[in-house]
């Protein structure tokens, strides 16, 4: 027989592909019976007005404390910046391959106790007080984190944001919110667990059409989207209803269901409230005017930092890049880059002065650098040396400065001017990030979730916990 | 013994590859998604040749145990395309709309990853390959039509009778779902015209516009359904 005289399979003439999938096979006939030999407990699922009225959707506002990651992908210099301290909280020897020369280094305590290098060489602690006011670092408390991590790699675990999910903290409005196309949203990977799908931002706009319907659909009025939008949550919750026989089906229904009614609020609710600009003093800090570049990345980790502190998205994970910059003048290239990303913290600690919120936020990245071995406490970043890699947290709370017993977890070798990796985080970003988890739930006084959320065999027993709270 | 026949032969044989056929996929069709690597104990090596250790290994998400997972979003930019004949098509129109929505479809396949902006994204995608649906359908005859026959958008929305609307609900979930609609389906869709048509203001019901309105939201409300962005 020709080719062009074969008989046409059904999913040929009828504009589908060829079947692949499950519902493409039953929808062509192909496996009908298996399906009521091997899953007879689906056809007595199609009862109607089931479990729509038992459904119990999540609380709209989350009471616990806001968390923002920075990300600084590449391997940031930040032991050279806060100045990392060993066991007994002393300087060690020298910090002449970590680029800040011997132990001369000139140190600065700032929020609370944390060292700094002084005189203008942090440029991240520059970079912090020029974008937060006063009033702002009187109310942040610091606690830096020793922990080697790999270089310039998406794959260390130091994704928090699906254990902070975990442990209650959603969004009124929006999902956690991440800049990248991955699990986490960052350039890491998640520790322990993934969030929901985060919403990727990498414009405003991103955020306002996740509350928006936008082309095709832009000319409906009103209610006609709103009926629309119930119309979608109406189907869904009945064609889900066939995963009822299952508990974790049966949750997936709830949540389906659940979508749909939070769906509907939002359509009707518009996009005026996850904008930034509609705060002047906020608008202020991030410098946002009504003709701002929406992709700008001001414009991004504003929207970003203003819904997460407000509580109206979850956790907010921003990747910023540029920090692969060893072989670079460090007066030129690195200096600026650790002066950008301290604005950007400051800009984040003062969001949520002027919000009147706390916040909890943590700054990453993959690696570290080393210099030259030199007495001066400026030498050019030469190489990766991700031993000598940092975890940082600011606190900052409206009431007052959080207290704390302590402004590192770990610490570097005397020496060998490394994270050292006998103390339980030193050589594990998946056990530092469980770290700063803690502190975060002690700062929320919701030490009891940790069991809850990280099971027996993957979490720290009670004096390892001890050892890695610093939260007072 | 009884001899059989050769279309009994072949009748057994293919209620055999139906049986474990089924079976199989029943065992093993989403296992991609449900068996995850261990990674624990790990170890590599920093630029300068310390060891890092590895960390805990393999992520805690809770797997939903069903038959079912989450198109991911290259999937459903292919799928909706396919699903309404447009692949060859497509217009700057769809693909600008799929590139503003595509960071909230996110890229894990897991069912219990949705959430609501990532629906507010399939319906505004949707609504946009139902644009270019209803755009090419209008533009033919009625008898040449594939999902609206009976459909005229050149009269008022109030013209087109549940009959009429029925048969382009029926037509489209035959060819978005692989099936005929549920009798509830049919019901919700019944409620939706009548609802849709009460929200248009006085001044506005005799517009023919409206008609291609009610037609594309029924298309985009299919076309975002559960069993189109699951498989």
């Amino acid at each position: 027989m020709s080719r062009s005289k074969q008989v046409k399979p059904v999913w040929a003439s009828s504009g589908h592909s060829k079947p692949v999938s499950r519902r493409d096979f039953l929808a062509h006939g192909m496996i009908p019976f298996a399906a009521a030999a091997f899953m007879p407990n689906w056809m007595k699922l199609l009862s109607p007005e089931s479990a729509m009225a038992q459904v119990k959707c999540p609380e709209d506002v989350s009471s616990m404390i806001p968390f923002i990651q920075l990300n600084l992908g590449g391997g940031a210099g930040l032991a050279a910046n806060y100045v990392p301290m060993d066991e007994g909280r002393q300087l060690l020897d020298s910090y002449d391959i970590i680029g800040l020369g011997n132990n001369q280094v000139p140190v600065t305590r700032v929020f609370g106790n944390a060292p700094f290098a002084g005189n203008g060489i942090s440029n991240v602690l520059t970079g912090i007080q020029s974008a937060a006011q006063t009033a702002t670092q009187n109310n942040t408390a610091f606690i830096g984190f020793c922990v080697q991590s790999r270089d310039d790699s998406s794959e260390n675990y130091f994704a928090a944001n699906g254990l902070v999910h975990k442990a209650g903290l959603v969004g009124s409005k929006l999902p956690a919110l991440g800049s990248r196309d991955s699990n986490s949203g960052i350039g890491q990977l998640s520790a322990l667990y993934s969030p929901p799908s985060p919403l990727i931002v990498k414009s405003y706009n991103d955020i306002a059409n996740s509350l928006a319907y936008t082309a095709g659909l832009a000319a409906l009025n009103q209610t006609q989207k709103e009926k629309l939008t119930k119309l979608i949550g109406d189907l869904n919750s009945a064609q889900a209803r066939k995963l009822a026989a299952t508990s974790s089906g049966a949750k997936f229904q709830e949540l389906l269901t659940c979508v749909g009614i939070k769906n509907s609020e939002l359509v009707q609710q518009g996009t005026a409230a996850v904008d930034p600009r509609s705060n002047a003093a906020v608008a202020g800090i991030w410098g946002l005017a009504a003709n701002t570049n929406a992709n700008s990345e001001s414009f991004v980790l504003g929207s970003m930092a203003y819904n997460t502190i407000l509580g109206q998205a979850g956790s907010s994970s921003f990747d910023k890049g540029g920090y692969d910059y060893h072989g670079n003048s460090r007066a030129n290239v690195t200096n600026v880059r650790d002066r950008e990303a301290g604005v950007l913290i400051g800009r984040i600690l003062e969001t949520a002065r002027v919000l009147n919120k706390p916040v909890f936020l943590m700054v990453t990245t993959d690696g570290a650098v080393s210099a030259e071995k030199s007495a001066s406490p400026t030498t050019d970043f030469n190489s990766d040396r991700g031993s000598a890699g940092m975890v940082y947290t600011f606190l900052y709370h409206p009431d007052g400065r959080p207290a704390t017993t302590d402004f590192q977890v770990g610490h570097y070798t005397k020496t060998g001017q490394s994270a050292d990796t006998d103390f339980i985080i030193g050589g594990s970003p998946e056990l530092a990030t469980q770290a700063v988890f803690l502190n975060w739930l002690k700062m929320n006084n919701r030490m009891d979730l940790y069991s809850q959320v990280v099971p027996n065999g993957r979490g720290m027993d009670a004096s390892a916990i001890a050892q890695v709270v610093k939260v007072g | 013994m009884k001899k059989l026949s050769n279309t009994s032969i072949l009748k057994n044989i293919a209620f055999l590859t139906v049986l474990f056929g089924g079976l199989s996929f029943y065992s093993f069709n989403c296992a991609p998604a449900s068996f995850v690597v261990d990674d624990s104990g790990s170890l590599s090596l920093s630029s300068n040749g310390e060891i890092i250790t590895g960390d805990g290994g393999p992520s805690l998400d809770v797997k939903v145990i069903a038959p079912q997972a989450l198109l991911t979003s290259e999937q459903i930019y292919e799928s909706l395309l396919n699903l309404t004949g447009q692949k060859a098509t497509v217009t700057n129109g769809q693909i600008q709309e799929f590139e503003r929505r595509s960071g909230s479809f996110g890229v894990s396949s897991q069912l219990d990853k949705v959430n609501a902006p990532m629906m507010i994204a399939l319906t505004s995608f949707s609504g946009e390959i139902c644009n270019g649906l209803v755009q090419r359908e209008q533009g033919q005859p009625a008898d040449q039509r594939k999902f609206f026959q009976g459909v005229n958008f050149g009269a008022a929305v109030a013209m087109l009778n549940e009959t009429s609307y029925q048969e382009s609900v029926s037509r489209m979930a035959n060819s978005f779902l692989g099936r005929s609609p549920s009798s509830e389906e049919v019901t919700l869709f019944n409620q939706f015209r009548t609802e849709f048509i009460a929200a248009i203001p006085a001044a506005n019901i005799g517009q023919n516009a409206q008609t291609r309105a009610l037609v594309l939201s029924t298309c985009t409300a299919l076309l975002s359904s559960f069993d189109v962005y699951t498989y």
